[in-house]
């Protein structure tokens, strides 16, 4: 069921100035986006602890308006992370508990009729929010999946004729376990395929293990976790990042990654046109979060993986080798020349 | 196409390519057409014969049969039932027909003009190669094997032509023998690993190996080509060298000339039906001479021939030719003589008179250093022109008279066969039984043949063979070849070293002093040794075709005068015995002897090569500097381009240094892993940092900025990598840098990829071609 996590609303938070990030006005700059992206860093990290990089990857996702899907075992802050991400960017966020029974209306909203006003009446679901956190999403129906990942890709909501659009930012986090798969409904590669970066938690390394033990006792840290900035900041925030310039060579370099996947011979599915655009999209926002206004080829490099290996299907051979897709990427980008900028001599 | 067919097939076009190099042997190739029809016979025997599933041998007998059969048809169709069916008298023609070839083959100078007698050893061998080949490629299926017969033809022409043969006679056979290899491996592949691809099925498997088949063809290319290149340039030890025999042998390029059989000509000359003019001289001293062109040295029991002569490229005559041997004569006359060869004489052999001192002549003449015969390999006297300077040696009966016994130099030149028949040492001891000495058994000799008891009579058989010889003195009938083949074999017997020249009698005077020298002029006459004078030219052949004697070759009566009748043109005088010749070879201009011009080329030589090594070592690195130059030349100042060419400086530099260089790096990546691997600190990692930032910006950014020193700074960073390297990587990068490897890979891959794109227009030609199944 949709529970509201965080009642305030983007906009009832006062623009005077307490929120570090939202004080600034007027031309905004990459400078501030990092320092906001540290701000948001320093926050998850007080709460989901050890986990830099997938907080990183998930920072990376926010703002390059991307959707998030954590595959991981029970118990490694799935949910955690999401909670936190939404609660340090200070804006809505909407939790849906995917389970066998939820309704695609459950999703997106159904039209009720007032009684008293004697009209229909638009009741907004779970993922009227900026940040909907969708747990466990391989136990609901395909039905179910479907119209949440429907409203992800186009960003808004049309029920009984009418068009409600999402606010923005909107980002869908979901979780899966790839455990426990009896009574479950793994997403297909084509609803997989609008995820733009898949990454799993892992493991706690054991010194962040024993911090935890320390400092989340008796308590989450969520509750404790201040909001760095807001919703109608991070709206300008994102601006920036699709300002990131994008050279031919490494326009050339994205597509020659993806059309890699597709002759290869240990894959049956290779990426998508639309991998390619999440994979550049992703690199813009890996530059803004590391100062620079180019994309560099190491960024798509580094986001490679999580950008593409969750799209891609393995052949029975390279599942009988135990090769993973992720395997495959890394070996794809360690194979694929770099092109130059300039033809060169 | 089935395979069988295919097989087939290409082993008949392999044999007839295979054939072609007897075209050299043959002075026409109607025969090809005979040969190529029995192959094709052959060829389709064999493959009905596969088709029926015939026992292997039994398909060899029927091509064989069917070989004799249409070998029958060509030589004795007349005797043939119905005109096609063998009959019993056969066998007979066919032991007449090549007993005539044998002895025709055996007596005649190639190329061969073609009768049926010989036409039947043509188109025989050419069946019988045909029939191995198909029997190895298209029954048993081991091609390998074919190279033995594919490789025939061409041995038996090289061995028969003395080595001289054009390298494009190799190429057919080695071709033709990698095309059998190529397409029975091609058929033994596609047997295998058929492609489970469910893109595309060939039709015919073949065409799944035409990838495979595609490098094959350039690898044979190659080969071929490598195989035709090499022993061009290779240093080849000389014969000479390793036999021992003749006196030239000092290494170098020994390439041993055997003259087409001199003998033949001679007679061929004599009896031809036109008597052709062969060549003018003009003499200073206006008197005749004979002209010598090639000297018979050897004689084995059955021919007088020339003994196997390296002439190295030292010999060359352009530097003059050394002195004659066993002359002990100074200050002799010279004569100064212009010839010029007529467009019906052809020949290897320079005419000369004997002892040639200097000669004028374009193209590579290398004399021989015993005989002074001038010779060539690759060119010929037809319609040339030259001028020479010979010695007028002084002859006198006297002397000969005085002469010492023999150098042992030359003692090799009285050997002759074990067993000489009773009648040639009954005459030659009975006929100089009263004389005293090697010059009274010599005229004794003469007067004998030049008696009355011998007739010149030129329809006697050619040969000098030991029974010809006693043939020849039973019967009393011969020509030059015999009168100077027996006085030189009788000579040798007495212990006189002797020989036989070839040439030409003075011919006739034409005013001017000049001569005309014409086919019926052709003559043989013996030269016997005389130590302090050297080859004495002597005249057994009867006056009715030489004249008188030469003056020196009779009993001294009175004093000596000199005559323009005389061989070699030379008079007597007398022979001083000192051993100084050192004002002689003054005199000649060093042509006397190859000592001194070597010593003084010798240092010259090794200061050149020494030289040429040095540049061609430093070659490449040049060239690699001037690419780099080149790159930043081409660069100016736009930042992209500079950034490029440093990027470019930066992985040659790294490349020659021995690290790796991964392209699918990027910049950071290869900076990070270069300053580890070759331990960058300091100013040089900073360079390092900064360079990758260039080219970052410079590659991906939306703006460039200008930088400075940015090529200097390359530099020093490309100058700290390459000094990181051993000594023995920096040499190697010296030797082949990198970027000249580059060049000549990205060189080698335009030219693939050319290939691959005219071969792939060519086979969609062919598919398109309309009779093509």
């Amino acid at each position: 069921m949709p529970e509201p996590l965080n009642n305030s609303p983007s906009d009832d938070v006062p623009s005077d100035g307490t929120l570090p990030g939202a004080a600034t006005s007027g031309e905004l700059n990459l400078a501030d986006l990092t320092e906001v992206a540290d701000r948001l860093q320093t926050a998850i990290g007080g709460v989901v602890e050890g986990k830099s990089e997938v907080i990183e990857l998930a920072l990376a996702t926010l703002f390059a308006e991307g959707h998030l899907l954590i595959e991981d075992v029970p118990g490694v802050g799935k949910t955690l992370l999401a909670k936190a991400m939404a609660r340090a960017i200070d804006c809505s966020v909407r939790r849906i508990q995917f389970t066998p029974d939820l309704m695609p209306s459950d999703v997106t909203g159904v039209s009720v009729f007032n009684q008293e006003s004697r009209e229909f009446e638009f009741k907004p679901g779970g993922v009227f929010a900026n940040v909907v956190v969708g747990d466990e999403i391989n136990r609901a129906s395909p039905k179910t999946q479907s119209a949440l990942l429907e409203c992800m890709e186009e960003r808004q909501v049309t029920v009984d004729g009418t068009t409600y659009p999402l606010d923005t930012p909107f980002m869908v986090v979901a979780t899966q376990n790839p455990i426990e798969m009896e009574g479950t409904y793994p997403l297909p590669e084509a609803q997989r395929d609008r995820f733009m970066i898949r990454l799993s938690m892992g493991y706690p390394a054991t010194s962040s293990e024993i911090d935890m033990i320390d400092t989340h006792g008796a308590y989450t840290g969520l509750d404790t976790l201040e909001p760095v900035t807001d919703a109608a900041h991070m709206r300008k925030l994102v601006g920036l990042v699709r300002d990131v310039y994008v050279s031919e060579a490494v326009k050339n370099y994205s597509v020659a990654l993806t059309a890699a996947t597709r002759t290869s011979s240990e894959l049956r599915l290779g990426a998508s046109p639309r991998a390619t655009l999440h994979l550049v999209r992703a690199a813009k926002a890996w530059a803004a979060l590391d100062g620079r206004d180019y994309v560099l080829p190491d960024d798509l490099q580094a986001l490679a993986v999580p950008v593409l290996a969750h799209r891609l299907l393995p052949t029975a051979e390279a599942q009988i080798g135990r090769r993973d897709t992720a395997g495959v990427v890394t070996s794809i980008v360690q194979q694929t020349p770099v092109p130059e900028g300039q033809p060169g001599t | 196409m089935s395979t069988a067919i295919r097989l087939t097939l290409v082993g008949a076009v392999a044999t007839a390519l295979s054939v072609l190099p007897l075209l050299e042997l043959t002075d026409t190739g109607a025969w090809l057409i005979q040969a190529s029809l029995a192959l094709a016979l052959i060829s389709a025997t064999g493959h009905l014969a596969r088709r029926l599933r015939l026992p292997v041998l039994l398909t060899v007998i029927i091509q064989l049969a069917v070989l004799t059969w249409w070998i029958g048809l060509m030589i004795a169709a007349d005797l043939a039932w119905l005109g096609f069916l063998p009959s019993t008298e056969w066998p007979a023609r066919f032991v007449a027909v090549f007993g005539d070839g044998a002895e025709l083959i055996a007596t005649t100078v190639t190329p061969i003009a073609i009768p049926n007698a010989v036409l039947v050893y043509l188109v025989g061998g050419a069946g019988l190669v045909a029939i191995v080949v198909d029997l190895t490629v298209g029954s048993l299926r081991r091609g390998v094997l074919a190279g033995l017969p594919l490789g025939s033809c061409y041995a038996v022409t090289a061995y028969v032509e003395g080595g001289g043969l054009g390298w494009w006679w190799f190429v057919l056979p080695a071709a033709a023998y990698l095309a059998v290899l190529m397409a029975e491996n091609r058929i033994r592949v596609a047997a295998w690993g058929r492609s489970t691809s469910q893109h595309r099925h060939p039709r015919n498997p073949l065409q799944a190996t035409d990838a495979l088949a595609r490098s094959g063809r350039r690898v044979g290319a190659v080969a071929i080509a490598a195989a035709v290149a090499v022993p061009a340039t290779a240093p080849v030890l000389s014969d000479g060298f390793l036999s021992g025999h003749g006196s030239g042998g000092s290494g170098g390029d020994g390439r041993t000339i055997r003259t087409d059989n001199p003998i033949l000509d001679l007679q061929r000359n004599l009896t031809r039906p036109d008597n052709v003019d062969v060549l003018r001289y003009e003499a200073s001293d206006e008197a005749p001479h004979y002209i010598r062109t090639v000297t018979l040295d050897s004689f084995d029991g059955e021919v007088w021939q020339t003994s196997d002569r390296p002439v190295p490229e030292e010999q060359r005559v352009d530097e003059g030719l050394p002195e004659p041997p066993g002359m002990d004569i100074d200050d002799p006359d010279e004569i100064e003589l212009h010839f010029e060869i007529t467009d019906n004489y052809s020949s290897r052999w320079l005419p000369l008179v004997y002892p040639a001192q200097q000669i004028e002549i374009a193209g590579d003449w290398r004399y021989d250093v015993a005989t002074l015969d001038v010779v060539s390999t690759d060119d010929d006297v037809l319609g040339t022109e030259y001028t020479t300077v010979s010695l007028d040696v002084p002859l006198d009966a006297e002397i000969l008279q005085d002469a010492g016994s023999p150098d042992s130099d030359v003692e090799e030149l009285t050997e002759l066969p074990d067993e000489l028949p009773e009648s040639v040492i009954e005459h030659a001891e009975e006929v100089t039984s009263d004389a005293e000495g090697d010059f009274a058994k010599a005229v004794a000799l003469q007067e004998w043949f030049r008696g009355s008891a011998f007739t010149y009579d030129l329809d006697t058989q050619a040969g000098t063979s030991t029974s010809a010889v006693v043939d020849f003195l039973e019967d009393r009938r011969g020509y030059c070849e015999q009168f100077a083949g027996t006085m030189a074999i009788m000579a040798r017997y007495l212990g006189i070293p002797a020989r036989v020249a070839v040439g030409f009698t003075p011919g006739t005077f034409e005013g001017d002093a000049t001569w005309l020298v014409r086919a019926h002029d052709a003559h043989a006459w013996p030269e016997l040794y005389f130590e302090g004078v050297g080859w004495v030219p002597w005249e057994p052949t009867p006056a009715a075709r030489t004249g008188t004697a030469p003056e020196w070759t009779t009993e001294p009566r009175e004093a000596p005068s000199t005559d323009g009748e005389t061989p070699e043109g030379s008079d007597a005088t007398t022979a001083p015995d000192d051993q100084e010749t050192l004002p002689e070879e003054e005199m000649f201009g060093g042509g006397g002897s190859a000592t001194p011009g070597e010593t003084t080329r010798w240092p010259w030589a090794i200061v050149a090569i020494a030289g040429i090594g040095i540049v061609l070592v430093a070659v490449p690195s040049r060239l690699a500097a001037l690419r780099r130059w080149l790159r930043w030349r081409r660069a100016g100042t736009d930042p992209v381009a500079c950034a490029s060419a440093a990027w470019s400086d930066l992985s040659e530099a790294t490349r020659d240094a021995g690290f790796a260089w991964n392209t699918a790096a990027t910049p950071r990546t290869v900076g990070r892993t270069l300053a580890a691997s070759a331990g960058l600190t300091g100013t040089d990692r900073d360079l390092l940092d900064h360079l990758v930032g260039v080219v970052e910006r410079a590659r991906y950014a939306r703006t460039h900025e200008q930088v400075t020193f940015l090529r200097g700074d390359t530099a020093v960073l490309c100058a700290t990598l390459r000094h990181s390297a051993g000594r023995g990587r920096r040499l190697r990068a010296f030797l082949w840098p990198t970027a000249l490897r580059d060049a000549v890979r990205a060189g080698a891959q335009r030219i693939s990829a050319m290939l691959d794109r005219w071969e792939s227009a060519r086979s969609r030609r062919l598919k398109d071609a309309p009779l093509r199944r």
